[in-house]
């Protein structure tokens, strides 16, 4: 009998927030490497799993599941853990916080990681769109670090939000841009969540499967220099 | 009682007829944009990134559009239930909805955002070859898998949606030969179609000083 849940995935990408929260719930799965120097997301194979040719991709007993947000909720959904249960007082801030981190910060994070794709004009608007993709990016962290309602990010229990915000304080510090123009002791309350998030045992076997070193959140060291992105272009 | 931060014809729309769709009683609270309500401590308190829409509700203050639709039907219906069958189908969507069309939309409608007026026709044109996409990947998957959560049968949370998102890249792109034609998408276009004429929609419109059609045929 198959693996009842089959997680697409490339090292590093976005997939390791649907790895962490299958590691957080003690679920079985099996993975498949998506061969991104193949651009094997691309194959006819891939597309009829997610027609819009992204990592990840879930198998699940109710069809394949894309979007990480999506998944991560109907994980958590299905499994009862991760999120606030739907008649918790808590579930409206949970999930304002998961479509945040969704089209915000991880939006701002892929123009920041493939400025490209997001305007058609040549190296110098690139350049721009970088440079005002940096302010708008810590600019996000620092209302993210205010907040009086997301409990996830000071808990030491098991979130799906904790899980998909772990890997967007990762990759910004060397993917986009020049390595390191990120600090995240600037803001400390991010820091101590990452110093956290990663010693958690679901972490550490998420984590050690990608290869990902020793504090892939507090202090992050790129996987591959040689430009494999966090997210799948 | 909900309050929903609101402007006319701004993203509150969807979660206006959403609201008057499930017959829940809330209250819109209109601001001015020019008069700079949102950026008052007030609403910042509600929102601290100053963006409409914001509901208050019962439990505190929520924002961000897709997660107010996605709340306000786990409590009021308008969504295939969470542990049902079509929940993982309808979830991916709606997500794809939120990070991929809202956000080209937004794109397509204020190009300038990302960096400047410098930068602005090319982030216009990219958006929208991603919007003609993101449209198509709709469309085909209505006509193939006929789901029942964006029919014409009955509403939901996401065709309401996609309704409004759908209004704005067809009448309001900054650069008016990006506006995308709905004829293209024809599937997508029956739905909208069906959906524009419920009495909730039409309700709500007339709250905004909209007209009747209001997803398919801004002008009339």
């Amino acid at each position: 009998m198959t693996s009842i849940l089959r997680l697409h995935y490339a090292p590093d990408n976005a997939s390791l927030c649907i790895r962490l929260a299958l590691e957080e719930l003690h679920l079985p799965y099996t993975t498949v490497l998506v061969d991104r120097p193949a651009r094997a997301q691309k194959s006819a194979a891939y597309l009829a799993l997610n027609p819009n040719g992204l990592i990840p991709v879930l198998e699940t007993p109710d069809g394949p599941l894309y979007e990480t947000g999506a998944i991560l909720l109907w994980l958590a959904d299905r499994h009862g853990r991760l999120m606030p249960a739907i008649t918790d007082p808590g579930r409206g801030a949970a999930l304002k916080w998961l479509f945040w981190l969704s089209n915000t910060l991880h939006a701002t994070e892929r123009m920041l990681f493939y400025p490209a794709q997001h305007t058609a004009g040549g190296p110098a608007m690139e350049q721009a769109l970088l440079a005002q993709t940096k302010i708008r990016l810590a600019a996000q962290f620092t209302i993210l670090a205010q907040t009086s309602d997301a409990p996830w990010l000071d808990a030491n229990a098991p979130s799906a939000l904790a899980c998909y915000l772990a890997p967007l304080l990762r990759w910004p510090v060397f993917y986009g841009d020049e390595p390191g123009w990120l600090d995240l002791s600037h803001w400390p309350r991010l820091l101590t969540f990452a110093h956290r998030f990663e010693q958690r045992p679901a972490a550490v076997t998420a984590t050690r499967a990608e290869g990902l070193g020793h504090t892939p959140f507090s202090a992050p060291q790129a996987l591959n220099p040689m430009g494999i992105g966090p997210n799948d272009p | 009682m909900y309050v929903l931060h609101s402007v006319s014809d701004w993203a509150s729309l969807c979660i206006h007829v959403a609201l008057v769709e499930m017959d829940v009683p809330f209250t819109l609270h209109l601001h001015d944009y020019d008069a700079g309500t949102l950026n008052s401590p007030t609403f910042r308190a509600i929102n601290p990134f100053g963006l409409l829409p914001a509901l208050e509700t019962p439990d505190g203050p929520m924002f961000e559009t897709g997660a107010i639709l996605l709340w306000l039907s786990e409590r009021h219906g308008l969504a295939p239930a969470p542990l049902s069958a079509e929940r993982a189908a309808f979830l991916k969507w709606f997500v794809f909805v939120n990070t991929s069309v809202h956000s080209t939309a937004v794109l397509l409608l204020h190009p300038e955002r990302p960096a400047g007026d410098f930068s602005a026709v090319a982030v216009a044109q990219t958006a929208h070859t991603q919007m003609q996409n993101h449209l198509a990947a709709i469309d085909t998957m209505i006509a193939t898998e006929k789901p029942l959560w964006l029919s014409s049968a009955q509403p939901s949370v996401l065709s309401h949606y996609l309704g409004m998102l759908v209004r704005w890249v067809v009448a309001f792109p900054a650069h008016p030969d990006h506006a995308i034609n709905l004829a293209t998408y024809p599937a997508l276009e029956a739905v909208l179609t069906a959906l524009e004429s419920r009495p909730a929609v039409l309700k709500a419109a007339v709250a905004e000083n909209l007209g009747p059609t209001i997803y398919t045929n801004i002008a009339a």
